[in-house]
């Protein structure tokens, strides 16, 4: 996860001077199978645009953050995940249509962000989820022996 | 076991589809394709009746069979399409990338990076194929669209298994 964040953001950060630019056609086809990569729809950061756009920046790096918090006991305080998941779902899909169709400019800051809470609680949903499925599983072998 | 794999193989064919039309891949963007597993998922629920839970293994299984037709079918789409019109993404954006290379000085790789994207771009233009451009994006598809495929498995597994078995 973290090394296709930093696979989209990598050319923001290169100096002007770097090799690895070469690479930059081959990573733009890459990303381009999952994101438009519409440039006035992505971040722009030190003269150049993100791979991938910023409702996917958003969702890569919720993805990633939810990740990393699962390690911690932190996250026993989302208890009911599932209703999170799909609010945050329902609030990204109303941002999409809002942002292609109602609003004139795109807002970037409200699709990162919708994109970043759906992600975050969706991937915090499966681990949980998957967690469960272990400990009811593991039960049922324990009562069965 | 053929009736089991057909909704992933249905709904890869779909994710597919979507993703070649321009407009809609604004829409969806990277959840075109965990869509497509999770409604595959819920297909083959209801083929089987919903009489188990879904295992992580079957899940990942389910994804990977959707994200594998995905590719299949995109790379499919993508050549015929470029065999037809002579025209792709790669050679509209040639002229835009070479002036992007020019500017930083990368020496003999830009050159060589440069040039072998020409050579890709002219072999479209002319022939309306190029073996080096499709065998990459054959790779670069079944790579990634295996990994999206595998991620919507886990969620349609989760909500699934959440709505249907939550007393396992």
């Amino acid at each position: 996860m973290a090394i296709w964040i930093a696979g989209f953001s990598l050319f923001s950060f290169l100096p002007q001077d770097s090799r690895l630019h070469a690479f930059y056609p081959l990573m733009k086809t890459s990303y381009g199978r999952v994101c438009h990569q519409q440039p006035d729809k992505s971040f722009l950061i030190n003269g150049s645009h993100f791979l991938v756009c910023s409702r996917c920046t958003g969702i890569y790096l919720g993805g990633f953050i939810a990740l990393l918090f699962s390690f911690f006991s932190i996250t026993k305080y989302f208890r009911t995940t599932f209703r999170y998941f799909v609010i945050f779902s329902l609030l990204m899909f109303v941002d999409v249509l809002i942002n292609n169709f109602i609003l004139v400019e795109y807002n970037k800051t409200s699709a990162f962000f919708t994109g970043y809470l759906f992600s975050f609680f969706a991937v915090y949903f499966v681990i949980f989820e998957i967690k469960r499925n272990n400990f009811f599983q593991r039960s049922q072998r324990n009562t069965n022996l | 076991m053929k009736n089991k794999l057909s909704p992933a193989i249905v709904c890869g064919f779909g994710a597919a589809v979507l993703s070649t039309i321009p407009g809609v891949k604004s829409l969806g963007c990277c959840i075109i394709l965990p869509a497509a597993t999770v409604l595959s998922l819920y297909f083959y629920l209801r083929i089987t009746s919903f009489s188990q839970s879904i295992s992580v293994k079957s899940a990942m299984f389910f994804g990977l069979i959707t994200g594998l037709s995905s590719a299949l079918f995109s790379v499919f789409f993508d050549v015929m399409i470029t065999y037809i019109f002579r025209n792709n993404d790669l050679v509209q954006s040639l002229t835009e990338v070479e002036i992007l290379l020019n500017t930083y000085n990368l020496g003999e790789i830009g050159n060589e990076t440069i040039r072998i994207l020409k050579h890709m771009g002219k072999e479209i233009t002319t022939k309306g194929f190029s073996p080096l451009y499709t065998t990459f994006l054959l790779f670069n598809n079944i790579i990634i669209d295996s990994i999206f495929g595998i991620i919507g498995g886990l969620i349609g597994m989760s909500i699934f298994n959440k709505k249907y078995f939550t007393n396992l």
